[in-house]
């Protein structure tokens, strides 16, 4: 290609092919040539500096667009080229500068709003990032990159609920934009929605499924839903990105604890204790898979490790008391109770295990005493008033018994043991028409419950003959369970299916009303 | 450990140089001096002794099986020229009206004559009469001739609160569903758990934690019945220069099977995908579940003949690693194979562990595998004392129980040879064998009561099953023993005076509805025991699900834990001695009623079972 070297436009035009050629160095020699012609030539200039751009010689780049803005500087372009290069050059506060004048000359460019918020975001200064953002959607609404850029602002606001917003327009402005549905998904996580952003998630995972972080995302949400196999997959494919992101190695490992793989987890652990050593919750966890394998002197050992590097962590004492109780050390599982709970007086359950422990030990009175710090902290925890209740008959502080029992019973009205125990307490204290009360209810709930044992099997095997079209088979089954467990919802369903595929639609009917009384989540197909 | 075998084997006592001297004799130059495909095993370290036992309480165990109405008889061939004639004689012990007490399931086996006449032999249920009696009500049952019987196991695999039966045969196993009216109902088709080779046996567990059992059943040899191999035809046709049966060596093996219970009625075939199949069909006979590393799942282990023994560690994904040998439970102390035939598990030294014996045949010792935790055995039987005086022996059904009820388990194993040509020989070896009864001294050691205990267990039979239980509901465990030839033998252990014991009969509400698999730890008197409950076990026998603890001069029982096989863990505290209770998962200690299921009447239903139902 040529042009006449005398003609600066010619040599300019030249140089633009050139240049989305990529053809840089000869795009340079003709620049250079229209700029000897026409030294005052504000697009060449530009188109210089960002051909030195493209090379990465940004102090040349720099200079000729301080010279296009310097010739020409009524040039929204050339401000805004040089703002670019500005920040590139990380020198951020000239570059916002640039941005405002290019905007000064140009203020109906929506392109520059969103680009001088950017630069704002840079900064931090993220209510007039947000503000230049809402600029250029006022003057394009169909500017995803802008709600893409507003949403990330508002992220970093606080605002989820508005980012949430804005980053819903983008996304339907542009369903292929990966980052946006990323961002999205991150702020529905945020927002506790967890379905909503594994959606998101796996709209990324479509797109650009190396998108960095985005398969440990997905791996955590996945864990958290009890999906393992998938969890265990994207945590793979984590690594597969970041083979040494200690935080990825220490979820699979939690992966596979839930799994019930012991060995993996433990080998993960290592790996992310050995990437960061005094990370002492990583050592915890380790402890934690010892103790699923029942390696117990592990489990200990482990504790006792990451409890060098954090000797104030409650909740490593506690586990630290749960393995030596396993281990049948009662005086040192109790020490460490006390330990934990020394550290932190308001952990429960460190309070339940001390208590029971006690109680084993025979120390009663000791027991009662930290059972009722539990009903103090969780008011709510059925079993500890349950259990204190047995205690305290044990003890035969019979009016004592009798008020956590009820409390117990109070909280959670099918805990068959806490009627009867308490009938035994009101016998003792001459209640004998309450004991009798009491002592009905606790049969029924424990004939309930090996009855539901029986009713599911039977349910089951209904299930299963109706699949294979054994009508009358599976109605005696479903029966079977209804007789078993006459509130038994699945079994009325089910029977109700089956009525209706024998043709005896009144009574299916009926069944089908009871099962949705029973539980209103079974409807009737249509 | 290599140096102290090699040292073993330089030195004999003068008792093993005679009846090698007879081998030799006997034998003639170059004939193998092994039965049963089995090499002998070593001869005892030096050091080993059996001690009689003095200064410990020895309880009478009466035979009573006449006074008990018991008048079945196992078919038996004389000459037993085919080694299918030997297996069988599994016995149950089964609460199968769920009146609270146990009732027996002998099982039976034709010969093979019979066999190819297409004839079958009779087993026999006996009801408990709740006054040392019981009642032949096989035939009201149905559950009379189900098969070419070896043994079984019990599990209510439908948790309908009515204890169900397997019984394990040579072509096709049967799964008799209890109907809750003293009936049984045969459902093996439906649950797709007939197996169909050669079974022996078989025990429930839930090793998924589904709250279902599941089964695995063990298997021995692949025979033809029209194509058996000829009595006395080949090396491994001859026992001591005799000819005898053949096999199991020189015979293929068969795999192994597990079922999944899908908790609809049916089972799934997993034994590949779990892991215990078996590929190299060994010859597998006893099998027991038993959680020995205390993870809260249910491994397996399983005693082959003639080969190393399998301990499959539960993995806890529906997959099982066998850790036979590096666990060191696969093979006899020196590494060689023994002809492992029953097992049991027990916690004989208050370490919280179940540790494991496994019986075999004559010229080698019961192992003692004491678990040493993490998955680490070692094999102490001569240390322990209760090796050497097992040696002579071919020995079957064992458990580990607690016979004096001073909460130390005991040892007690029944023998009899496989050869009735044994009583040919010089050696001493005899067809018809006493048992052994080896009391546990608090130490790590036993000493011999045998003959002690009065006529009974030295009485010389040919026995094979053996089930322990209260069979008389008197805080004092017996035995039944089912012989392979003629009468069984119920065995009733007449206690110590003064000795204190519990019961205590578990029911799932959420596990299992037998509880099988739950752990139980109980302290009294300062003493630490911890029993399981097992389905299976012995030799092809099944022995009382309710659990039981000796608890010396003790009158309480301070603390109690159960861990339930959902994972629940219960405690109770106080309790008093000398008494049965009945436990409900998530209830606590209940009337006996609230764990049995209400009777189910039907027309025709036997009136002595009408009576008793529903009394304790």
């Amino acid at each position: 290609m040529s042009a006449d070297p005398k003609n600066a436009d010619a040599q300019n035009m030249l140089a633009q092919v050139l240049l989305r050629l990529r053809e840089v160095d000869q795009a340079i020699a003709h620049l250079e040539q229209a700029l000897e012609v026409r030294p005052t030539m504000a697009a060449a200039r530009i188109a210089l500096g960002q051909a030195y751009e493209i090379k990465g010689e940004m102090d040349p780049a720099v200079v000729e667009l301080r010279r296009a803005v310097e010739f020409s500087p009524n040039n929204a372009e050339a401000h805004r080229e040089l703002g670019r290069a500005l920040s590139l050059e990380r020198k951020t506060g000239e570059a916002v500068a640039e941005l405002h004048l290019a905007l000064r000359l140009a203020p109906q460019r929506p392109e520059l709003h969103d680009e001088l918020g950017s630069l704002l975001a840079q900064e931090s200064k993220f209510e007039p990032a947000a503000t230049e953002f809402r600029r250029a959607i006022g003057l394009n609404p169909q500017f995803e990159k802008a709600y893409l850029h507003l949403g990330v602002a508002l992220v970093a606001s606080g605002d989820l609920s508005g980012a949430a917003k804005q980053l819903e327009h983008a996304v339907q402005l542009d369903p292929r934009d990966a980052t946006a549905w990323f961002y999205h998904g991150s702020v529905e996580e945020s927002l506790g929605d967890r379905e909503a952003a594994m959606h998101s998630y796996q709209r990324v995972d479509g797109i650009t499924p190396s998108m960095p972080d985005l398969q440990r995302r997905m791996g955590l949400l996945y864990q958290r839903r009890g999906d393992v196999d998938q969890a265990e997959t994207a945590f793979h494919q984590a690594l597969q990105q970041t083979p040494d992101n200690p935080e990825v190695h220490n979820s699979l490992a939690l992966t596979l604890l839930q799994r019930g793989d012991g060995d993996g987890a433990v080998r993960e652990f290592q790996r992310a204790i050995e990437l960061r050593p005094d990370d002492a919750s990583f050592q915890g966890n380790l402890g934690t898979a010892y103790l699923q394998k029942a390696d117990f002197e592990s489990a200990i050992a482990q504790f006792r490790a990451a409890l060098k590097m954090t000797p104030d962590a409650a909740n490593l004492h506690y586990d630290l008391a749960l393995a030596l109780k396993l281990k049948d050390d009662l005086p040192a599982a109790i020490a460490e109770w006390k330990e934990s709970l020394r550290l932190d007086p308001n952990l429960a359950d460190a309070h339940y295990s001390l208590g029971v422990t006690l109680w084993q030990s025979g120390d009663f009175p000791a027991a009662v005493e930290q059972l009722r710090e539990v009903t103090q902290i969780q008011p709510q925890y059925a079993e500890a008033y349950y259990t204190l209740g047995t205690v305290y008959k044990q003890m035969k502080k019979y009016p004592e018994s009798e008020e956590a029992l009820r409390k117990a019973i109070e909280l959670e009205p099918d805990l068959a043991g806490a009627h009867t125990t308490l009938a035994s307490v009101l016998r003792q204290l001459g209640k004998d028409d309450a004991a009798e009360v009491e002592a009905k209810a606790g049969a029924q709930l424990s004939q309930e419950k090996t009855s539901l044992q029986a009713a599911t099997f039977a349910t089951n095997s209904g299930k299963r003959l109706l699949a294979n079209g054994d009508l009358d088979g599976a109605i005696s089954q479903f029966r079977s369970a209804i007789s078993s467990v006459p509130t038994y919802a699945l079994a009325h369903y089910q029977l109700a299916v089956a009525l209706a595929r024998q043709g005896q639609k009144d009574e299916a009917a009926r069944e089908f009303q009871k099962a949705s009384e029973l539980d209103s989540h079974l409807v009737p197909p249509r | 450990m290599r140096n102290e075998a090699a040292l073993r084997r330089t030195h004999r006592t003068a008792s093993e140089l005679v009846v090698i001297a007879f081998l030799v004799i006997s034998a003639g130059v170059g004939q193998p001096a092994f039965a049963q495909g089995m090499a002998q095993g070593p001869p005892a370290p030096p050091t080993a002794k059996t001690t009689k036992c003095k200064g410990l309480s020895i309880p009478p165990l009466e035979d009573v099986t006449d006074k008990a109405g018991i008048r079945f008889a196992h078919n038996y061939s004389r000459e037993a020229r085919s080694i299918l004639e030997s297996m069988a004689g599994g016995v149950l012990l089964v609460d199968y009206d769920r009146d609270g007490w146990l009732d027996i399931y002998f099982t039976n086996a034709p010969t093979v004559g019979e066999a190819l006449q297409g004839k079958k032999a009779r087993g026999a249920l006996y009801h408990n009469n709740h006054d040392g009696t019981f009642t032949d009500v096989t035939d009201r049952a149905g559950i009379g001739t189900p098969c070419f019987a070896m043994g079984g196991a019990v599990g209510d695999y439908d948790n309908d609160g009515w204890p169900d039966i397997y019984v394990t045969c040579y072509g096709g196993n049967v799964l008799y569903h209890n109907n809750g009216d003293g009936t049984f109902t045969d459902v093996t088709k439906k649950a797709a758990v007939a197996d169909g080779r050669w079974s022996t046996g078989a025990a429930f567990a839930d090793y998924d934690g589904d709250g279902f059992l599941d089964l695995m059943v063990t298997n021995y040899v692949d025979l033809d019945l029209h194509h058996l191999p000829e009595f006395g035809s080949a090396m491994t046709c001859r026992f001591m220069g005799i000819s005898v049966q053949c096999g199991p060596r020189g015979l293929k093996g068969s795999g192994d099977s597990l079922f999944h219970n899908q908790g609809d009625g049916t089972f799934t075939d997993v034994s590949k995908r779990a892991g215990v199949d078996d590929p190299s069909g060994y010859y597998g006979l006893g099998v027991l579940w038993s959680d020995f590393n205390n993870t809260g799942r249910p491994d397996i282990y399983v005693a082959n003949d003639s080969s190393a023994g399998y301990l499959y560690r539960n993995d806890g994904n529906g997959k099982f690693t066998d850790i036979g040998m590096q666990s060191g439970t696969a093979l006899g102390e020196d590494g060689h194979e023994q002809a492992g035939m029953g097992v049991s598990v027990g916690d004989y030294l208050h370490s919280g562990r179940p540790s494991l014996v496994v019986t075999n045949f004559s010229m080698d010792n019961t192992p003692l595998y004491r678990n040493d935790g993490n998955w680490d055995f070692q094999e102490v039987s001569y240390a322990a004392g209760m090796g050497l005086a097992s040696v002579p022996w071919v020995k079957w059904g064992i458990a580990f129980v607690d016979l004096n009820n001073d909460g130390w388990l005991d040892l007690v194993t029944v023998n009899g040879h496989v050869y009735p040509q044994a009583d040919q020989l010089q050696t001493g070896a005899k067809y018809r064998q006493p048992k052994l009864v080896q009391l546990n001294q608090g130490n790590g050691t036993f000493c011999d009561a045998s003959d002690q205990t009065g006529p009974a267990i030295m009485e010389e039979r040919v026995s094979r099953g053996l089930a322990v239980g209260d069979l008389f509901n008197d805080g004092n465990m017996d035995l039944v023993v089912e012989d392979l030839v003629g009468k069984p033998m119920v065995i009733r252990n007449h206690g110590i005076s003064g000795r204190h014991w519990v019961n205590l009969e578990l029911a799932g509400t959420k596990s299992n509805r037998m509880a099988i698999g739950a752990r139980v730890k109980l302290v009294a008197g300062g003493m630490a025991q911890t029993e399981e409950i097992h389905s299976g076990g012995s030799y092809l026998s099944q022995s009382d699900t309710r659990v039981h603890f000796g608890l010396g001069s003790a009158t309480r029982i301070s603390n109690l834990e159960i861990r339930w096989p959902s994972g629940k863990v219960e405690t109770f505290s106080d309790l008093a001695a000398d008494k049965f209770y009945s436990i409900l998962e998530g209830e606590g200690v209940v009337p006996a009623e609230r764990i049995r299921p209400k009777p189910v009447s039907r027309r025709g239903s036997h009136p002595e079972i009408s009576a008793t139902a529903g009394k304790s």
